[in-house]
């Protein structure tokens, strides 16, 4: 068995953790050398990269998947590679799609888990509107996957890759669009995408209490939600209902507080991996449906968690 | 201009309950009792096609739009699309193959049909769909025909340089003119949603027949991507209360045990 | 009317309860009457009155002091829990109105297994009752398809129905005894006697009062040996609306008494189901028979033989099974309020019910009348159709189901009023045609309230005056103004 070389292709909007996200993935699918190949990006952020090589290529224009395609192709078959690893992206999406159709590859984007099968690879990614997974298997040993955000953690050990310059030149032309531009957008956490979460329920008791889950969720960079009652009383606007008739969330921890249980509540978080809750009523429904409870008065548990967190900034 | 939308009849999939998602990973869900719709992402794709064909007719120029589906069409959503004013549906052959739908399979057939029809000026498609959601068709259809691809295009404008289209990028969005013919991927675009003609448009648009295309079967180049299983658990939850004689030590423990490396990380 | 103004109502309701209590934001206020007129708001336009303020109370002794404050000064109050209601019951029709949410009354009193009743406060939610009570093998029978948000005082108060009526009954036949609060303060209780002559039934005062005739501040409730594994169903594919309601006539009269009774014409079926391809004229029937046993299956073999017998196609189970399981989803994808709003900015179509009944004679000729009308009336229809769904020895009810384009925002409320007013005048030509099925008339067809009660309309008036003589209970309900 040849050794598995992978290589992660890196453009220009990635940024260092998607990589190791990526370095992490080429891992568990067994690689035995891994090369990070950097599009037009400057090798100084990645020189403590933990991988073997550092190939740069030179690029000025602007990224196109109908660029980069037929370079990476070549690139793939030229240095053996087994495994192309893109971070998932609207351009490695369609990078790695052209990629594949070029070399004849197996191609799967947004995946969340991998493993090697000597030959091929077995890939898991999400279906059916993100609600069941599939693992589909590729026999030979020459794919090309996106690795979906959060999926893999981000290697956390350094290394010392050899920097190397590609000869290889890049196709200058756009000859397919003009007058190119482009804005930034700051990341907008929304409340679905979350990974922490704050619900606040009618045991808040008043807008006051609705602002200290604010001010709370904030120290903690959580997302905060709230249940309908509370926004039909206008403590939390309306767009941050969850809930049945409001956003589904589907955080690693979500943190309920004065929420008896309802059940349209329940669905909107129920693909909580972690599921807390607060409320005063030893007997309220949402303690038979939680991992972990806790008897007591939410508002002064707010408090005292507003207390615990003084030192974190506080934008509000 | 010569516009050509893609869309798939799709079950309705949003809310599969944990009974469902069960007989799902087992092989047992019948599909077939689920409520058929055009796929999300079509709709915004032939809903931009006509806005497209609206602002070219507006301008005085001349558009027609065409609509291509691999699979199943019912008669209800050819009348509708009639009655909206596209020209031609074709209808492809099915030729899918193995449990998972295959993208090099459908793009192929496009591509084919593309050619048949002697190329399109605008091709819209949407960026994936139910319920593989490979995400890989467009690309495949643009790798195949030459034709490069807007990916997640927000929207269309139509004026004297031609088409200014808006789009989502990794660092945000851009606008650009494009310059040739090209395949606009939709995705969470600015006008997702088909418009809906009334009764009375449907009776005045009379009865039109479907296209069938036949293309020649597909020669694959890539791996098929095989599925090996589906993967699901439900599980309930079983609360552990945190004990503590006052507040103050439950909420300690609270913070100690399950918040402070939340926080943390 | 009112004698104060309305910074007094709103300092004195302040020091009365807790200033918490009285929600006066605008974001708050905007939205109390919920999904009410949700295609006007969408286009930012809120016609209606703003009531004064939300008033937020956790017992009975502070719905008294409520109303004794409002009837004493002339101000309207709305009865408010789930806020799940439509027909413009939550409504205000004046700005001197303020909403009485009794949705923190959440408490289930007490679960009677021996005498098979539960008794709650009315803001408890049907669904926690009722996933309570399956976890014990047992269940309210009701089950309206705003279940996953209606609560227990507005289920009463609007005499709702659930989609297993035809074997459980409507709220009429589950309610045993309810306590209210009169507008003047005065305390009503009306036990929980099994059956009784004691003059005429009093329960029938508040069910369908539609808040206009006391607040409703306590439920009992049947609760009804549950047997989910034992569900007998049968999907029929049937020649059209007619041999449909033909068989089901049938079924009835012979005294089966399935839970479900679902026929479908094709326009609606394609709309909300969509999943076969049912022929023009062909219509969809379906039914569930539960119960002990073998009460369900003698029910379920009777209905499946009539099925047959009017060249019904048999086509299984599992598009049963799948509407038992999503049959409430319509419901929660439509209280996705931002959601559904910019929907209706993007696609200026709205999709309405107007739920009516009449006798299996008169209801032939209502849906067919219906179907060849309104169309001719309405400009800019894009779909009507309707199906049955709850059947009763002596008749039937239709929903008539539709989606409007309108647009231009302004029109919108005109626009519907067009429609509901057309399939209502159908609906009262015929002699047993009955304009509201389960809804309520809230405001959208009070109207209609004299053709309706006909002679009988002056008791409601007399009842009115009698139970709310300051006419401060929801204005504009149960009689035109």
């Amino acid at each position: 068995m040849k050794p598995t070389v992978a290589a992660i292709p890196v453009t220009r909007a990635d940024d260092l953790s998607r990589v190791r996200e990526a370095i992490t993935a080429a891992r568990t699918a067994g690689a035995d050398r891994i090369e990070l190949w950097l599009f037009g990006v400057s090798h100084d952020r990645y020189r403590t990269a933990p991988a073997d090589i550092l190939l740069t290529v030179e690029d000025d224009a602007i990224p196109t998947a109908e660029r980069y395609a037929t370079p990476l192709a070549a690139m793939m078959t030229e240095r053996a590679c087994a495994l192309l690893l893109l971070p998932a992206g609207i351009l490695e999406n369609a990078l790695a799609v052209r990629t594949a159709w070029l070399l004849g590859a197996g191609c799967a984007t947004a995946i969340t888990g991998i493993a090697a099968r000597n030959p091929g690879f077995a890939v898991i990614r999400r279906t059916f509107g993100m609600q069941i997974e599939a693992e589909i298997v590729f026999e030979k040993h020459s794919c090309i996957f996106t690795v979906a955000k959060d999926s893999f953690d981000a290697a956390t050990d350094d290394g010392e890759p050899v920097v190397v310059s590609s000869p290889l030149e890049l196709p200058s032309n756009l000859d397919w669009f003009v007058d190119f531009e482009e804005t930034s957008d700051t990341e907008e956490k929304t409340l679905s995408s979350s990974s922490l979460v704050l619900a606040g329920g009618r045991g808040l008791g008043g807008r006051e209490a609705a602002e200290n889950l604010d001010r709370l969720g904030e120290r903690m960079h959580a997302g905060v939600g709230a249940t309908r009652p509370v926004v039909l009383n206008a403590w939390l606007p309306m767009n941050r209902m969850v809930g049945v008739s409001g956003i589904s969330v589907a955080p690693k921890l979500c943190i309920a507080f004065g929420v008896s249980g309802s059940i349209p509540f329940l669905k909107g978080v129920e693909k909580s991996e972690v599921l807390i809750a607060i409320n005063s009523d030893p007997d309220a429904i949402i303690f038979r449906h939680c991992d972990v409870g806790l008897v007591g008065d939410c508002t002064r548990v707010l408090a005292s968690l507003l207390e615990k967190t003084a030192g974190e900034p506080d934008h509000g | 201009m010569r516009i050509l939308a893609s869309f798939k009849i799709v079950r309705d999939i949003d809310q599969l309950a944990p009974s469902e998602l069960v007989a799902l990973r087992d092989g047992t869900l019948d599909l077939n009792v689920f409520k058929t719709i055009i796929g999300g992402y079509d709709e915004a794709a032939l809903e931009n096609a006509l806005r497209l064909r609206d602002a070219i007719q507006k301008s005085g120029g001349d558009a027609e739009v065409h609509a291509a589906t691999a699979g199943e069409c019912d008669d209800r959503f050819a009348r509708d699309l009639f009655a909206l004013g596209i020209t031609r549906i074709f209808r492809i052959a099915p030729q899918q193959e193995g449990p998972a739908d295959i993208p090099e399979t459908v793009a192929s057939a496009l591509a084919e049909l593309v050619t048949a029809q002697g190329g399109y000026d605008a091709v819209f498609m949407g960026r994936q769909t139910s319920p593989e959601e490979h995400g890989q068709t467009p690309f495949l259809l643009g790798a195949m025909t030459g034709l490069p691809c807007l990916a997640e295009t927000l929207d269309l404008n139509y004026g004297e340089d031609g088409i200014v289209a808006r789009s989502r990028t990794d660092a945000g969005t851009a606008t650009r003119t494009v310059t040739r013919p090209a395949i606009y991927v939709m995705g969470e675009a600015f006008h997702p949603y088909l418009r809906i003609a009334t009764l009375r448009e449907k009776l005045k648009a009379g009865e039109r027949t479907v296209d069938d295309f036949v293309p020649p079967p597909p020669s694959y180049r890539m791996e098929k991507p095989r599925l090996l299983r589906r993967i699901y658990e439900f599980s309930e939850k079983t609360c552990v209360f945190i004990d503590g004689v006052t507040l103050d030590e439950k909420v300690d423990k609270l913070w100690h045990d399950h918040l402070r490396e939340a926080v943390e990380r | 009317m009112m004698n104060v103004s309305k910074e007094q109502v709103k300092q004195d309701l302040a020091a009365m309860f807790s200033a918490d209590q009285v929600v006066t934001q605008e974001e708050a206020l905007r939205e109390y009457d919920s999904e009410n007129r949700n295609f006007a708001k969408a286009n930012g336009i809120y016609a209606a009155p703003l009531p004064i303020c939300i008033l937020n109370v956790t017992n009975k002794d502070e719905v008294a002091k409520a109303l004794q404050y409002c009837n004493t000064n002339g101000v309207a109050v709305i009865p408010r829990t789930g806020a799940s209601s439509y027909e413009g019951l939550l409504t205000a029709i004046s700005e001197d109105t303020i909403v009485l949410d009794a949705s923190a009354m959440n408490k289930i009193i007490k679960i009677d297994y021996e005498n098979m009743s539960a008794t709650c406060e009315c803001g408890v939610p049907l669904d926690t009752l009722e996933q309570l009570l399956q976890a014990k093998g047992f269940t309210t029978g009701h089950s309206p398809q705003s279940l996953p948000v209606a609560q227990m005082g507005g289920l009463v108060a609007t005499r709702s129905i659930g989609q297993f009526s035809t074997y459980y009954g409507g709220i009429e036949d589950m309610l045993c005894g309810l306590e209210a609060v009169m507008p003047d303060g005065r305390l009503v209780r009306i036990r929980n006697v099994p059956r009784r002559s004691a003059g005429p039934d009093l329960r029938h005062l508040f069910m369908g009062s539609e808040g206009a005739l006391g607040f409703i501040t306590e439920v009992t409730v049947k609760i009804f040996t549950y047997y989910p594994n034992d569900f007998w169903k049968g999907g029929y594919i049937v020649p059209s609306m007619e041999a449909g309601i033909s068989t089901i006539q049938r079924i009835m009269a012979a005294g089966y008494r399935p839970s479900v009774v679902r026929l479908y014409d094709k326009p609606d079926f394609d709309y909300n189901f969509g999943s076969v391809t049912l022929k023009d004229g062909q219509a969809y029937m379906f039914f569930v028979a539960e119960g002990p046993p073998a009460i369900a299956k003698a029910t379920g073999d009777a209905i499946h033989a009539f099925a047959l017998e009017a060249k019904g196609e048999y086509i299984g189970t599992e598009g049963v099974e799948h509407w038992l399981l999503h049959r409430n989803d319509h419901c929660t994808k439509r209280f996705k309020i931002p959601a559904t709003r910019q929907q209706y900015r993007e696609v200026p179509i709205f999709y309405a019910t107007n739920e009516i009944s009449a006798s299996y004679t008169d209801i032939r000729e209502i849906y067919k009348n219906v179907m060849a009308n309104v169309p001719g009336k309405i400009d800019n229809l894009v779909l009507l159709g309707g199906h049955v769904s709850h059947a009763y020895q002596t008749g039937v009810n239709i929903y008539f189901v539709y989606r409007l384009k309108v647009e231009d925002a302004t029109t919108y409320f005109a626009a519907h009023q067009a429609i509901i007013d057309a399939i209502c005048e159908e609906v009262l030509k015929a002699e047993t045609g009955g304009c509201v099925h389960h809804h309520g008339m809230g405001k959208q067809r009070v109207k209609f309230a004299p053709q309706e009660h006909g002679s009988s309309y002056f008791l409601m008036k007399e009842l009115k005056k009698m139970m709310d003589p300051n006419g401060i209970m929801n204005p504009g309900v149960l009689i035109t103004q």
